[in-house]
Protein backbone atom coordinates (compact mmCIF):
# COMPACT_ATOMS: atom_id res chain seq x y z
CA UNK A 1 0.00 0.00 0.00
CA UNK A 2 1.67 3.34 -1.09
CA UNK A 3 1.89 5.51 2.09
CA UNK A 4 2.36 8.55 0.18
CA UNK A 5 -0.96 10.83 -1.00
CA UNK A 6 1.12 13.11 -3.50
CA UNK A 7 4.88 12.52 -4.76
CA UNK A 8 6.43 14.41 -7.28
CA UNK A 9 9.65 14.01 -9.29
CA UNK A 10 11.42 15.84 -10.57
CA UNK A 11 8.59 18.32 -11.67
CA UNK A 12 9.51 21.29 -13.40
CA UNK A 13 7.63 24.22 -14.46
CA UNK A 14 9.68 26.28 -16.97
CA UNK A 15 8.89 29.88 -18.63
CA UNK A 16 10.64 31.67 -21.19
CA UNK A 17 13.85 32.55 -19.25
CA UNK A 18 13.42 31.22 -15.92
CA UNK A 19 12.19 28.15 -13.77
CA UNK A 20 9.17 28.60 -11.59
CA UNK A 21 9.79 24.77 -10.59
CA UNK A 22 12.95 23.23 -10.74
CA UNK A 23 13.40 19.45 -10.23
CA UNK A 24 10.93 19.30 -7.62
CA UNK A 25 10.50 15.94 -5.45
CA UNK A 26 8.35 16.53 -2.86
CA UNK A 27 6.31 13.72 -0.83
CA UNK A 28 3.02 13.64 1.37
CA UNK A 29 2.36 11.07 3.75
CA UNK A 30 -0.58 9.81 4.16
CA UNK A 31 -2.30 11.50 7.64
CA UNK A 32 0.30 14.22 7.44
CA UNK A 33 -0.50 18.17 7.71
CA UNK A 34 2.20 19.83 5.22
CA UNK A 35 3.49 22.78 5.68
CA UNK A 36 4.56 24.65 2.32
CA UNK A 37 6.45 27.20 3.09
CA UNK A 38 8.02 30.06 0.56
CA UNK A 39 8.48 33.51 -0.50
CA UNK A 40 5.74 35.26 -3.10
CA UNK A 41 6.78 33.67 -6.15
CA UNK A 42 8.86 31.06 -4.72
CA UNK A 43 6.72 28.55 -6.61
CA UNK A 44 4.22 27.29 -3.87
CA UNK A 45 1.18 27.97 -6.28
CA UNK A 46 2.71 27.08 -9.30
CA UNK A 47 3.33 23.34 -7.29
CA UNK A 48 -0.31 23.64 -6.38
CA UNK A 49 -1.63 24.31 -9.45
CA UNK A 50 0.20 21.25 -10.92
CA UNK A 51 -1.23 19.10 -8.92
CA UNK A 52 -4.54 20.08 -8.91
CA UNK A 53 -4.57 20.28 -12.80
CA UNK A 54 -5.20 24.26 -13.56
CA UNK A 55 -1.46 24.43 -15.01
CA UNK A 56 0.92 21.61 -16.65
CA UNK A 57 4.27 20.56 -16.25
CA UNK A 58 7.57 21.32 -18.25
CA UNK A 59 8.84 18.31 -17.22
CA UNK A 60 8.84 15.58 -14.46
CA UNK A 61 5.87 13.85 -12.79
CA UNK A 62 3.06 14.28 -10.25
CA UNK A 63 1.74 10.98 -8.41
CA UNK A 64 -1.22 11.38 -6.74
CA UNK A 65 -2.33 8.27 -4.53
CA UNK A 66 -0.20 6.23 -6.32
CA UNK A 67 -1.75 7.23 -9.50
CA UNK A 68 0.66 9.07 -12.56
CA UNK A 69 -1.04 8.88 -15.67
CA UNK A 70 -3.22 11.44 -17.15
CA UNK A 71 -6.19 9.86 -17.29
CA UNK A 72 -5.87 8.33 -13.82
CA UNK A 73 -4.67 11.55 -12.23
CA UNK A 74 -7.98 13.53 -13.68
CA UNK A 75 -9.78 10.34 -12.46
CA UNK A 76 -8.12 10.91 -8.89
CA UNK A 77 -8.28 14.41 -8.43
CA UNK A 78 -12.04 13.55 -7.38
CA UNK A 79 -10.35 12.54 -4.17
CA UNK A 80 -9.16 15.77 -3.54
CA UNK A 81 -10.73 19.39 -2.19
CA UNK A 82 -9.04 22.43 -2.98
CA UNK A 83 -9.00 26.61 -2.10
CA UNK A 84 -6.06 27.74 -4.45
CA UNK A 85 -5.55 31.49 -4.10
CA UNK A 86 -8.95 31.97 -2.19
CA UNK A 87 -12.30 30.79 -1.93
CA UNK A 88 -14.18 30.05 -5.29
CA UNK A 89 -17.56 31.26 -5.03
CA UNK A 90 -20.17 32.31 -6.82
CA UNK A 91 -21.03 35.49 -5.71
CA UNK A 92 -24.66 35.98 -6.14
CA UNK A 93 -25.89 32.93 -4.71
CA UNK A 94 -26.45 31.55 -1.35
CA UNK A 95 -24.57 29.04 0.67
CA UNK A 96 -26.87 26.62 -0.14
CA UNK A 97 -26.77 26.95 -3.71
CA UNK A 98 -23.06 27.37 -3.94
CA UNK A 99 -22.71 23.96 -2.25
CA UNK A 100 -25.88 22.87 -4.57
CA UNK A 101 -23.84 23.68 -7.65
CA UNK A 102 -20.65 21.84 -6.72
CA UNK A 103 -22.31 18.89 -5.35
CA UNK A 104 -23.71 19.06 -8.74
CA UNK A 105 -20.44 19.19 -10.43
CA UNK A 106 -18.73 16.70 -8.83
CA UNK A 107 -21.77 14.11 -8.94
CA UNK A 108 -22.14 13.54 -5.48
CA UNK A 109 -25.15 11.98 -4.80
CA UNK A 110 -28.19 13.12 -1.75
CA UNK A 111 -28.82 16.44 -0.75
CA UNK A 112 -28.08 15.94 3.15
CA UNK A 113 -24.18 16.45 2.07
CA UNK A 114 -24.84 20.16 1.66
CA UNK A 115 -26.54 20.82 5.31
CA UNK A 116 -24.31 18.67 6.60
CA UNK A 117 -20.76 20.29 5.38
CA UNK A 118 -22.27 23.87 6.14
CA UNK A 119 -22.94 22.51 9.57
CA UNK A 120 -19.77 21.10 9.80
CA UNK A 121 -18.26 25.34 9.20
CA UNK A 122 -20.50 26.94 10.61
CA UNK A 123 -22.11 28.46 8.14
CA UNK A 124 -25.98 26.60 8.68
CA UNK A 125 -27.82 29.78 9.66
CA UNK A 126 -27.08 32.14 6.40
CA UNK A 127 -30.47 31.98 5.06
CA UNK A 128 -31.09 33.94 1.58
CA UNK A 129 -27.63 35.36 2.41
CA UNK A 130 -25.79 35.65 -0.91
CA UNK A 131 -21.90 34.85 -0.90
CA UNK A 132 -20.64 38.33 -2.05
CA UNK A 133 -22.14 40.11 1.38
CA UNK A 134 -20.21 37.17 3.29
CA UNK A 135 -17.64 38.62 5.72
CA UNK A 136 -13.92 37.17 4.52
CA UNK A 137 -14.06 34.90 7.31
CA UNK A 138 -17.25 33.68 6.14
CA UNK A 139 -16.37 33.25 2.50
CA UNK A 140 -12.69 31.21 4.05
CA UNK A 141 -15.56 28.41 5.60
CA UNK A 142 -17.99 28.25 2.78
CA UNK A 143 -14.52 27.77 0.37
CA UNK A 144 -13.78 25.13 2.95
CA UNK A 145 -16.76 23.32 2.95
CA UNK A 146 -17.08 22.88 -0.99
CA UNK A 147 -13.73 21.47 -0.69
CA UNK A 148 -14.89 18.87 1.92
CA UNK A 149 -18.01 18.36 -0.12
CA UNK A 150 -17.65 14.51 -1.35
CA UNK A 151 -15.11 13.53 2.07
CA UNK A 152 -12.06 14.67 0.29
CA UNK A 153 -8.79 12.45 1.32
CA UNK A 154 -6.76 14.87 0.66
CA UNK A 155 -7.52 18.67 0.75
CA UNK A 156 -5.24 21.61 -0.58
CA UNK A 157 -5.49 24.89 0.87
CA UNK A 158 -3.07 27.53 -0.72
CA UNK A 159 -3.07 30.37 1.77
CA UNK A 160 -6.22 29.23 3.49
CA UNK A 161 -6.12 32.35 6.49
CA UNK A 162 -5.32 35.48 4.14
CA UNK A 163 -7.14 38.44 5.30
CA UNK A 164 -8.82 36.85 8.73
CA UNK A 165 -8.82 38.19 11.62
CA UNK A 166 -6.85 36.50 14.63
CA UNK A 167 -10.25 34.86 15.38
CA UNK A 168 -10.93 33.63 12.37
CA UNK A 169 -7.43 32.66 11.84
CA UNK A 170 -7.31 30.25 14.95
CA UNK A 171 -10.54 29.15 13.89
CA UNK A 172 -9.34 28.17 10.76
CA UNK A 173 -6.33 25.92 13.01
CA UNK A 174 -8.83 24.19 15.04
CA UNK A 175 -11.28 23.01 12.14
CA UNK A 176 -8.20 21.66 9.96
CA UNK A 177 -7.03 20.61 13.06
CA UNK A 178 -10.05 18.65 13.52
CA UNK A 179 -10.61 17.40 9.99
CA UNK A 180 -7.13 15.79 10.58
CA UNK A 181 -7.56 13.96 13.41
CA UNK A 182 -11.33 12.85 13.03
CA UNK A 183 -11.32 12.11 9.48
CA UNK A 184 -8.11 11.47 8.85
CA UNK A 185 -7.51 13.93 5.90
CA UNK A 186 -4.40 14.11 4.96
CA UNK A 187 -3.80 18.52 4.22
CA UNK A 188 -1.22 20.20 2.31
CA UNK A 189 -1.21 24.17 2.98
CA UNK A 190 0.60 27.11 2.10
CA UNK A 191 1.11 29.85 4.80
CA UNK A 192 3.18 33.16 4.88
CA UNK A 193 1.81 33.39 8.58
CA UNK A 194 4.58 30.72 9.73
CA UNK A 195 4.09 30.94 13.44
CA UNK A 196 0.17 29.75 12.66
CA UNK A 197 1.86 27.01 10.80
CA UNK A 198 4.07 25.86 13.09
CA UNK A 199 0.64 25.45 15.52
CA UNK A 200 -0.54 22.97 12.69
CA UNK A 201 1.28 21.32 10.40
CA UNK A 202 3.66 18.10 11.21
CA UNK A 203 5.44 18.12 7.96
CA UNK A 204 7.63 20.83 6.25
CA UNK A 205 8.61 21.86 2.87
CA UNK A 206 10.49 24.72 2.11
CA UNK A 207 10.83 26.11 -1.41
CA UNK A 208 12.66 28.91 -2.45
CA UNK A 209 13.73 29.74 -6.15
CA UNK A 210 11.38 26.92 -7.80
CA UNK A 211 13.59 24.47 -5.70
CA UNK A 212 12.20 22.55 -2.72
CA UNK A 213 15.62 23.15 -0.04
CA UNK A 214 14.63 20.95 2.63
CA UNK A 215 11.76 18.35 3.79
CA UNK A 216 11.46 17.56 7.59
CA UNK A 217 8.87 16.46 9.97
CA UNK A 218 7.93 18.99 13.11
CA UNK A 219 10.59 16.96 15.60
CA UNK A 220 12.92 17.41 13.05
CA UNK A 221 12.65 21.16 12.77
CA UNK A 222 12.61 20.99 16.74
CA UNK A 223 16.31 19.52 16.50
CA UNK A 224 17.30 21.54 13.99
CA UNK A 225 16.19 24.88 15.08
CA UNK A 226 19.33 26.46 16.16
CA UNK A 227 19.27 27.59 20.16
CA UNK A 228 21.04 30.85 20.85
CA UNK A 229 21.98 33.59 23.88
CA UNK A 230 19.51 36.50 23.21
CA UNK A 231 21.75 39.24 24.38
CA UNK A 232 20.25 43.44 24.75
CA UNK A 233 22.98 45.54 25.27
CA UNK A 234 23.53 49.19 24.84
CA UNK A 235 26.25 48.93 22.15
CA UNK A 236 25.83 45.71 19.75
CA UNK A 237 28.70 47.26 17.80
CA UNK A 238 31.76 47.02 21.20
CA UNK A 239 29.42 43.79 22.12
CA UNK A 240 29.95 41.96 18.58
CA UNK A 241 33.77 43.34 18.77
CA UNK A 242 34.05 41.80 22.70
CA UNK A 243 32.35 38.55 21.13
CA UNK A 244 34.95 37.88 18.43
CA UNK A 245 37.88 38.90 20.18
CA UNK A 246 37.66 37.59 23.61
CA UNK A 247 35.57 34.85 22.93
CA UNK A 248 37.09 33.84 19.47
CA UNK A 249 33.96 33.22 17.39
CA UNK A 250 31.90 34.71 14.40
CA UNK A 251 28.87 32.41 15.30
CA UNK A 252 26.53 35.59 16.00
CA UNK A 253 23.92 38.28 14.35
CA UNK A 254 22.81 41.71 15.38
CA UNK A 255 18.79 41.44 14.99
CA UNK A 256 17.45 44.90 15.33
CA UNK A 257 17.57 47.77 17.79
CA UNK A 258 20.92 46.18 20.15
CA UNK A 259 20.04 42.73 20.25
CA UNK A 260 21.75 39.89 19.21
CA UNK A 261 21.91 36.41 18.50
CA UNK A 262 25.13 34.16 19.78
CA UNK A 263 24.99 30.43 18.86
CA UNK A 264 28.11 29.72 20.37
CA UNK A 265 29.17 29.21 24.61
CA UNK A 266 25.46 28.36 25.22
CA UNK A 267 26.35 26.40 27.96
CA UNK A 268 28.19 29.62 29.30
CA UNK A 269 26.28 31.98 30.17
CA UNK A 270 27.63 33.01 32.78
CA UNK A 271 30.79 33.61 31.12
CA UNK A 272 29.62 35.70 28.25
CA UNK A 273 27.57 38.16 30.71
CA UNK A 274 30.58 38.72 33.01
CA UNK A 275 32.45 39.32 30.33
CA UNK A 276 30.23 42.37 28.55
CA UNK A 277 30.03 43.59 31.96
CA UNK A 278 33.50 43.67 32.58
CA UNK A 279 33.55 45.84 29.09
CA UNK A 280 31.56 48.29 30.50
CA UNK A 281 28.54 46.93 28.77
CA UNK A 282 24.90 47.85 29.91
CA UNK A 283 23.11 44.07 29.41
CA UNK A 284 19.43 44.81 29.39
CA UNK A 285 18.22 41.45 28.07
CA UNK A 286 20.13 38.20 28.66
CA UNK A 287 18.36 35.05 28.37
CA UNK A 288 18.89 31.60 26.27
CA UNK A 289 16.18 30.84 23.59
CA UNK A 290 15.46 29.11 20.32
CA UNK A 291 14.60 30.00 16.93
CA UNK A 292 11.13 29.74 15.71
CA UNK A 293 9.95 28.32 12.20
CA UNK A 294 10.32 32.10 10.77
CA UNK A 295 14.23 32.20 11.43
CA UNK A 296 15.03 28.46 10.85
CA UNK A 297 12.96 29.52 7.10
CA UNK A 298 15.07 32.83 6.96
CA UNK A 299 18.37 31.28 7.60
CA UNK A 300 17.48 28.26 5.02
CA UNK A 301 17.02 30.59 2.24
CA UNK A 302 19.78 32.14 2.69
CA UNK A 303 19.10 35.13 5.10
CA UNK A 304 22.33 36.74 6.65
CA UNK A 305 23.66 35.63 9.37
CA UNK A 306 26.27 38.67 10.59
CA UNK A 307 24.91 41.78 11.78
CA UNK B 1 -21.42 14.25 -18.20
CA UNK B 2 -24.56 13.91 -16.66
CA UNK B 3 -23.65 15.98 -13.66
CA UNK B 4 -21.96 18.44 -15.00
CA UNK B 5 -25.12 19.47 -17.55
CA UNK B 6 -27.14 19.27 -14.22
CA UNK B 7 -24.66 21.73 -12.36
CA UNK B 8 -24.71 24.02 -15.60
CA UNK B 9 -28.29 23.86 -15.89
CA UNK B 10 -28.54 24.94 -11.85
CA UNK B 11 -25.88 27.56 -12.24
CA UNK B 12 -28.05 29.04 -15.42
CA UNK B 13 -31.15 28.73 -13.95
CA UNK B 14 -29.32 31.09 -10.62
CA UNK B 15 -27.59 33.57 -13.61
CA UNK B 16 -29.01 36.58 -13.47
CA UNK B 17 -28.44 38.07 -16.82
CA UNK B 18 -30.05 34.82 -18.03
CA UNK B 19 -33.04 36.25 -16.39
CA UNK B 20 -32.29 39.79 -17.21
CA UNK B 21 -31.75 39.23 -20.72
CA UNK B 22 -35.15 37.34 -21.31
CA UNK B 23 -37.43 39.60 -19.01
CA UNK B 24 -35.69 42.75 -20.98
CA UNK B 25 -36.41 41.12 -24.70
CA UNK B 26 -40.20 39.88 -23.59
CA UNK B 27 -40.91 43.47 -21.87
CA UNK B 28 -39.29 45.50 -25.29
CA UNK B 29 -41.80 42.71 -27.07
CA UNK B 30 -44.41 42.97 -25.56
CA UNK B 31 -44.78 46.77 -25.28
CA UNK B 32 -44.05 47.08 -29.32
CA UNK B 33 -46.94 44.65 -29.91
CA UNK B 34 -49.38 46.53 -27.56
CA UNK B 35 -48.50 50.27 -28.77
CA UNK B 36 -48.75 48.51 -32.18
CA UNK B 37 -52.15 47.32 -31.66
CA UNK B 38 -53.63 50.56 -29.68
CA UNK B 39 -51.68 52.79 -33.14
CA UNK B 40 -53.31 50.70 -35.48
CA UNK B 41 -56.85 50.43 -33.63
CA UNK B 42 -56.63 54.60 -33.38
CA UNK B 43 -56.06 54.93 -36.87
CA UNK B 44 -58.44 52.58 -38.18
CA UNK B 45 -55.70 50.50 -40.04
CA UNK B 46 -56.14 46.85 -40.40
CA UNK B 47 -54.54 44.64 -37.53
CA UNK B 48 -51.06 43.07 -37.70
CA UNK B 49 -51.93 39.10 -36.92
CA UNK B 50 -49.64 37.13 -34.84
CA UNK B 51 -47.76 34.91 -37.43
CA UNK B 52 -46.51 38.50 -38.96
CA UNK B 53 -45.14 39.86 -36.61
CA UNK B 54 -43.50 36.45 -36.50
CA UNK B 55 -42.05 36.25 -39.80
CA UNK B 56 -41.16 39.87 -39.75
CA UNK B 57 -39.01 39.79 -36.75
CA UNK B 58 -36.55 36.83 -37.42
CA UNK B 59 -33.98 38.49 -39.21
CA UNK B 60 -34.21 41.00 -36.15
CA UNK B 61 -33.82 38.32 -33.99
CA UNK B 62 -31.04 37.11 -35.32
CA UNK B 63 -29.34 40.79 -34.12
CA UNK B 64 -30.54 40.00 -30.72
CA UNK B 65 -29.01 36.58 -30.16
CA UNK B 66 -25.83 37.64 -31.62
CA UNK B 67 -26.23 40.69 -29.16
CA UNK B 68 -27.37 38.89 -25.96
CA UNK B 69 -24.92 35.73 -26.35
CA UNK B 70 -21.89 37.79 -26.01
CA UNK B 71 -23.56 38.99 -22.34
CA UNK B 72 -24.28 35.14 -21.24
CA UNK B 73 -21.47 33.86 -22.12
CA UNK B 74 -19.47 36.87 -20.39
CA UNK B 75 -21.73 36.16 -17.44
CA UNK B 76 -22.14 32.53 -17.28
CA UNK B 77 -18.69 31.27 -18.60
CA UNK B 78 -15.86 33.70 -18.37
CA UNK B 79 -16.74 35.07 -15.02
CA UNK B 80 -16.33 32.12 -14.01
CA UNK B 81 -12.51 32.43 -14.22
CA UNK B 82 -12.07 35.85 -12.51
CA UNK B 83 -14.25 34.46 -9.55
CA UNK B 84 -12.03 31.48 -9.60
CA UNK B 85 -14.51 28.65 -9.26
CA UNK B 86 -13.36 27.93 -12.93
CA UNK B 87 -10.27 26.70 -10.53
CA UNK B 88 -12.80 24.59 -8.39
CA UNK B 89 -14.39 22.67 -12.05
CA UNK B 90 -11.09 22.37 -13.57
CA UNK B 91 -9.67 20.19 -10.29
CA UNK B 92 -13.07 18.64 -9.88
CA UNK B 93 -11.69 15.26 -11.36
CA UNK B 94 -13.86 16.14 -14.79
CA UNK B 95 -11.71 15.91 -17.78
CA UNK B 96 -11.55 19.40 -19.56
CA UNK B 97 -13.17 18.01 -22.88
CA UNK B 98 -16.25 16.88 -20.88
CA UNK B 99 -15.94 20.30 -18.78
CA UNK B 100 -15.89 22.54 -21.86
CA UNK B 101 -18.70 20.34 -23.38
CA UNK B 102 -21.09 20.61 -20.39
CA UNK B 103 -20.87 24.72 -20.63
CA UNK B 104 -20.89 24.88 -24.48
CA UNK B 105 -24.40 22.81 -23.94
CA UNK B 106 -26.09 24.81 -21.47
CA UNK B 107 -24.96 27.91 -22.95
CA UNK B 108 -26.42 26.65 -26.20
CA UNK B 109 -29.34 25.77 -24.39
CA UNK B 110 -29.40 29.41 -23.13
CA UNK B 111 -29.23 30.79 -26.42
CA UNK B 112 -32.05 28.88 -28.17
CA UNK B 113 -34.43 29.69 -24.97
CA UNK B 114 -33.14 33.89 -25.46
CA UNK B 115 -33.88 33.09 -29.05
CA UNK B 116 -37.56 32.24 -28.66
CA UNK B 117 -38.23 35.01 -26.40
CA UNK B 118 -38.80 37.68 -28.94
CA UNK B 119 -40.57 35.70 -32.17
CA UNK B 120 -42.76 33.94 -29.27
CA UNK B 121 -43.68 36.80 -27.50
CA UNK B 122 -44.81 38.83 -30.28
CA UNK B 123 -46.49 35.66 -32.04
CA UNK B 124 -48.36 35.21 -28.55
CA UNK B 125 -49.23 38.61 -27.78
CA UNK B 126 -50.14 39.52 -31.49
CA UNK B 127 -52.09 36.40 -31.48
CA UNK B 128 -53.80 37.13 -28.31
CA UNK B 129 -54.97 40.74 -29.64
CA UNK B 130 -55.40 40.59 -33.16
CA UNK B 131 -55.37 36.87 -34.25
CA UNK B 132 -52.69 34.03 -35.70
CA UNK B 133 -53.63 35.12 -39.07
CA UNK B 134 -52.41 32.96 -42.38
CA UNK B 135 -49.84 32.93 -45.00
CA UNK B 136 -50.13 32.95 -48.59
CA UNK B 137 -49.47 29.55 -48.91
CA UNK B 138 -51.15 28.35 -46.17
CA UNK B 139 -48.64 26.41 -44.57
CA UNK B 140 -48.46 28.56 -41.34
CA UNK B 141 -47.42 25.69 -39.04
CA UNK B 142 -44.86 24.39 -41.27
CA UNK B 143 -43.38 27.85 -41.51
CA UNK B 144 -43.06 28.38 -38.37
CA UNK B 145 -41.90 24.92 -36.88
CA UNK B 146 -39.20 25.20 -39.75
CA UNK B 147 -38.15 28.82 -38.74
CA UNK B 148 -37.91 28.06 -35.19
CA UNK B 149 -36.04 25.22 -36.05
CA UNK B 150 -33.35 27.62 -38.19
CA UNK B 151 -33.28 29.53 -35.45
CA UNK B 152 -32.34 27.09 -32.83
CA UNK B 153 -29.61 26.04 -35.16
CA UNK B 154 -27.82 29.76 -35.71
CA UNK B 155 -28.15 30.21 -32.14
CA UNK B 156 -26.33 27.18 -31.39
CA UNK B 157 -23.74 28.06 -33.81
CA UNK B 158 -23.24 31.76 -32.47
CA UNK B 159 -23.07 30.21 -29.12
CA UNK B 160 -20.17 27.74 -30.23
CA UNK B 161 -18.31 30.63 -31.22
CA UNK B 162 -19.09 33.19 -28.12
CA UNK B 163 -18.34 29.80 -26.34
CA UNK B 164 -14.50 30.07 -27.89
CA UNK B 165 -14.26 33.86 -27.06
CA UNK B 166 -14.62 33.30 -23.10
CA UNK B 167 -12.40 30.71 -23.58
CA UNK B 168 -9.50 32.95 -24.70
CA UNK B 169 -10.30 36.18 -23.02
CA UNK B 170 -11.33 34.43 -19.38
CA UNK B 171 -13.04 37.76 -18.78
CA UNK B 172 -16.50 38.89 -18.84
CA UNK B 173 -15.81 42.33 -19.82
CA UNK B 174 -13.02 40.96 -22.76
CA UNK B 175 -15.73 38.23 -23.94
CA UNK B 176 -18.79 40.73 -23.90
CA UNK B 177 -16.75 43.52 -25.65
CA UNK B 178 -15.30 41.65 -27.99
CA UNK B 179 -18.02 38.92 -28.93
CA UNK B 180 -20.38 42.41 -29.79
CA UNK B 181 -17.65 44.23 -31.51
CA UNK B 182 -17.60 40.82 -33.34
CA UNK B 183 -20.92 40.02 -34.69
CA UNK B 184 -21.42 44.04 -35.19
CA UNK B 185 -18.37 44.47 -37.51
CA UNK B 186 -18.18 40.32 -39.15
CA UNK B 187 -20.63 41.22 -41.72
CA UNK B 188 -19.67 44.21 -42.57
CA UNK B 189 -15.81 43.13 -42.68
CA UNK B 190 -16.37 39.83 -44.57
CA UNK B 191 -18.12 41.99 -47.61
CA UNK B 192 -15.99 44.54 -47.75
CA UNK B 193 -12.83 41.93 -48.54
CA UNK B 194 -15.37 39.94 -50.83
CA UNK B 195 -14.96 42.80 -52.82
CA UNK B 196 -11.25 42.69 -53.28
CA UNK B 197 -10.85 38.65 -53.49
CA UNK B 198 -14.38 36.68 -54.61
CA UNK B 199 -12.70 33.66 -52.50
CA UNK B 200 -13.70 35.39 -49.42
CA UNK B 201 -17.28 36.16 -51.21
CA UNK B 202 -17.77 32.72 -51.92
CA UNK B 203 -16.86 31.81 -47.87
CA UNK B 204 -19.24 34.44 -46.86
CA UNK B 205 -22.03 33.42 -49.01
CA UNK B 206 -21.50 29.84 -47.06
CA UNK B 207 -21.11 31.20 -43.10
CA UNK B 208 -23.78 31.41 -40.58
CA UNK B 209 -23.63 34.98 -40.66
CA UNK B 210 -25.46 35.33 -43.65
CA UNK B 211 -27.29 32.51 -44.03
CA UNK B 212 -28.63 33.38 -40.35
CA UNK B 213 -30.18 36.53 -42.45
CA UNK B 214 -31.84 34.05 -44.84
CA UNK B 215 -33.64 31.55 -42.96
CA UNK B 216 -37.27 33.55 -42.83
CA UNK B 217 -37.64 32.61 -46.48
CA UNK B 218 -40.88 31.55 -47.75
CA UNK B 219 -40.35 29.20 -50.14
CA UNK B 220 -37.20 27.22 -50.20
CA UNK B 221 -35.83 24.39 -52.31
CA UNK B 222 -34.34 21.47 -50.55
CA UNK B 223 -30.68 22.57 -51.20
CA UNK B 224 -31.43 25.93 -49.66
CA UNK B 225 -32.68 24.08 -46.74
CA UNK B 226 -30.00 21.88 -46.45
CA UNK B 227 -27.11 24.08 -46.26
CA UNK B 228 -28.95 26.22 -44.02
CA UNK B 229 -29.22 22.97 -41.53
CA UNK B 230 -25.45 21.93 -41.85
CA UNK B 231 -23.43 25.01 -42.40
CA UNK B 232 -24.70 25.91 -38.38
CA UNK B 233 -23.93 22.57 -37.44
CA UNK B 234 -20.51 22.24 -38.85
CA UNK B 235 -20.06 25.63 -37.40
CA UNK B 236 -20.98 24.09 -34.18
CA UNK B 237 -18.77 21.26 -34.47
CA UNK B 238 -16.03 22.46 -35.63
CA UNK B 239 -16.63 26.19 -32.82
CA UNK B 240 -17.10 23.43 -30.93
CA UNK B 241 -13.91 21.43 -31.03
CA UNK B 242 -11.95 24.25 -31.15
CA UNK B 243 -12.97 25.48 -27.97
CA UNK B 244 -12.67 22.12 -26.19
CA UNK B 245 -8.89 21.81 -27.60
CA UNK B 246 -8.21 25.58 -26.33
CA UNK B 247 -10.00 24.64 -22.98
CA UNK B 248 -7.92 21.46 -22.87
CA UNK B 249 -4.60 23.35 -23.58
CA UNK B 250 -5.38 26.21 -21.33
CA UNK B 251 -3.70 27.31 -18.33
CA UNK B 252 -6.21 28.14 -15.82
CA UNK B 253 -4.97 31.22 -13.39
Amino acid sequence: MNEHVLQTNGLTKKFKHSFALDKVDMSIRKGSIYGFIGQNGAGKSTLIRIVTGLAFPSGGTVELFGQSSQRELVATRKRIGSIIEGPALFPNMTAVDNLEAHRLMRGIPGKDCVARTLRFVGLQDTGKKTAKNFSLGMKQRLGLAIALLGDPEFLILDEPTNGLDPMGVVEMRELLKKLNRERGITILISSHILSELHLLATHYGIIHHGQLLEQLTTKELNDKCQQYLHIKVNDPGRAATVIENKLGTTEYEVVSSGIMKLYKHLDQPGKVSTLLASEGLVIEEFMPMGEDLESFFTKRIGGVRHG
Amino acid sequence: MDNLIQSELFKLRKNRSFWTLIFIIMGLAAAFVVLSYIDSRMDQEAEVKGIDYFMNTIIGNNYMIKFSLPILAGFFIASEYSTGVMKTIASSGNSRLRIYMAKLFVLSFGGIVISLVLPFTLLTIGTLLSGFGELPDGSSLAYVLRVTGLTFLYAIAFASIVAVFSTIFAESGKTIGMGLVFFMFIDTILFLLGNFAPFVRTIDDNMVFKLSQEIDALNMDNGMLFKLIAVPVITYIVLGSLGAWIYTKKEIK
